[in-house]
């Protein structure tokens, strides 16, 4: 019965934890957010465009669940229990990498299509760059703040589009975007038709990539679904042989 | 006598419904009588749900999805749309009653009403995405015909004009949309119109479609814009290809799963039959219960997985 004091010393120190994210304005630097900044979680979170905070929010609450889950499971000697804590308590990484590996895919996609619409617009003259990033913006979800900042610095006499440009593919941490905002650069600031053809180009590269990345998908699927088929099939004849197995003691048959 | 509530239920529901369907045809009549066509209630209840964000959106997806399937016009789609998501909401509301009239506990409710819940959204979703499917089917069509007469015509608007009795009638009202916004001479109202087409839609190759038809009208440069049909139609077409390719692999699993989890209940009826009295001790255990819980959670699972790894794709 050693389980009982133990989960309520973890209970106790949850809550603790607790009190600790209540006061974050009063302890700067020794909060869960903290925590999270030093194991390196933002960086991955900040990619997939996550706030930090709700992701912190996340982790307490499921970490609570869990903490409960796996003490009144290891009060009542459920070991099924115990594992559903363990699943329970990484459910906000497991979230928070489903949604980066989501947001990436739509980010490429969103480019591909931008690119596209560039190609589109562009390519019938007469044609001016403002024309194009206007259509740009306003079919962008994911780019458009980068967008809305090219089209104000544009507006803007003072503003230096060198500068802007670099900034915004520092800071946007993402090559793909760092890549079109060059193109995008070179139709702004050097030549719209040469920028145009580096966009071109690398859309009929990226369209080659394609149809491997339609293959490799397809497998991902193929696999994913034979591994999870048998796993179902494989509980599936143990729940047909349980009941067999409770009625008829196989030690008998010795 | 469990079935009697029900059956008193459905002829009391049957009642009300004549009663509202016979005082609505009188109210149609005297408004026609008066030469007044009634304020239609429909619409309003329509106006009222699309000015609401989410809902909004849900409702357009699915009256865009019913009007490529159904063929049939914008408002007779926007019709059905509300019909079908009111006879669904209303069949979950006569099982409501139904279960609470017959007594059951109010988990079994819970549960009951969520698998009918999730039914009916099975049903809709699967809906608006054959809907989206077939809409896509449709555009290198819609691009094939376009070309070939801009190429003969050199009038973008004269093309249009030409290929709209060629169309799927879903797809004619959205191109006879365009083709009288990009008529009208305020700029503004235009792109405003487009937009909206471009936003109901949610297509990436109606958007091109779209900014090509009106750069081919208000620029012209006949070359060029052939060039983009050419491009856009072949991407068009490939990708058609690669997300069937995708999707195929991805349903066929999906099904396997399904027909997985639902050998449970044969599973449990074959033991229930051939080992008797053990299997129903064992079977009224919550142990038992959970392990179907859990088998019945994660088969889910797995199908969101393999179709979150079919929508990262796309």
């Amino acid at each position: 019965m050693i389980y009982l004091p133990l989960s309520f010393v973890v209970l106790f120190l949850a809550v603790l934890g607790w009190w600790i994210l209540a006061r974050r304005d009063r302890y700067p630097g020794k909060t869960w957010e903290a925590l999270l900044v030093r194991a390196g979680i933002p960086a991955r979170l900040g990619a997939a465009g996550l706030d930090l905070r709700r992701f912190g929010h996340l982790k307490l609450a499921a970490g609570l669940g869990a903490l409960l889950l796996g003490a009144a499971s290891a009060v009542r000697a459920m070991p099924g229990g115990v594992v559903a804590a363990g699943v329970l308590f990484f459910v906000p990484e497991t979230a928070a990498f489903l949604v980066a590996v989501s947001t990436r895919r739509a980010r490429r996609r969103e480019i591909l299509f931008l690119k596209r619409l560039f190609i589109l617009n562009g390519s019938i003259e007469p044609v001016a760059f403002d024309e194009v990033i206007g259509i740009l913006r306003a079919h962008a979800c994911l780019l458009a703040p980068l967008l809305v900042r090219i089209e104000n610095g544009r507006k803007s006499n003072s503003a230096r589009m060198r500068e802007l440009y670099e900034d915004l593919s520092i800071q946007s941490r993402d090559l793909e975007v760092s890549l079109f905002l060059e193109k995008l650069s070179q139709a702004d600031r050097i030549d719209f038709r040469e920028g145009l053809r580096s966009i071109r180009t690398d859309f009929a590269i990226e369209k080659l990539g394609r149809r491997r990345q339609c293959e490799k998908t397809r497998e991902a699927i193929e696999i994913t679904g034979l591994i999870l088929t048998m796993l179902l099939t494989g509980l599936l004849a143990y729940y047909l042989v349980l009941p067999w197995l409770q009625a008829y003691s196989l030690q008998a048959l010795r | 006598m469990n079935g009697l509530p029900a059956v008193f239920l459905v002829f009391f529901c049957f009642l009300v419904l004549e009663a509202v369907l016979r005082a609505r045809q009188r109210r149609q009549r005297l408004h026609e009588m008066l030469g007044d066509p009634p304020a239609g209630r429909f619409a309003a209840v329509a106006d009222w749900i699309l000015a609401r964000e989410t809902p909004g959106r849900l409702l357009t997806r699915l009256q865009v999805s019913l009007e490529v399937l159904g063929k049939t016009s914008r408002a007779a789609s926007r019709r059905q749309a509300l019909l079908l998501v009111a006879v669904l909401g209303g069949a979950l509301g006569v099982l409501g009653l139904l279960l609470v009239f017959r007594g059951a506990a109010p988990g079994e409710v819970l549960l009951r009403m969520g698998g009918a819940l999730a039914l009916c959204a099975g049903i809709l979703a699967g809906l608006v995405s054959r809907g989206r499917w077939r809409f896509r089917q449709e555009l290198p069509r819609i691009y094939r015909l376009l070309s070939s007469r801009y190429l003969v015509g050199g009038d973008m608007l004269a093309a249009i004009e030409l290929t709209l009795p060629d169309l799927a009638p879903g797809c004619r009202e959205a191109m006879h949309t365009a083709r009288e916004a990009l008529l009208l001479n305020d700029g503004e109202r235009r792109d405003k119109i487009l937009s909206e087409l471009m936003a109901r839609f949610d297509e990436e190759y109606f958007t091109l479609l779209l900014y090509m038809i009106r750069q081919g009208t208000e620029k012209g440069g006949q070359q060029a814009i052939l060039e983009q049909f050419v491009e856009v139609t072949e991407e068009c077409l490939l990708e058609i290809e690669y997300r069937k390719e995708v999707g195929m692999a991805a349903r066929s699993y999906t099904l396997l799963i399904l027909l997985v989890v639902l050998l449970m209940g044969g599973v449990t009826l074959f033991n229930l039959r051939v080992l008797g009295e053990p299997s129903m001790v064992f079977y009224s255990a919550p142990e038992a219960r959970l392990f179907q819980g859990a088998y019945l959670l994660m088969g889910l699972l797995s199908v969101w997985l393999i179709r979150f790894m079919e929508r990262t794709f796309q």
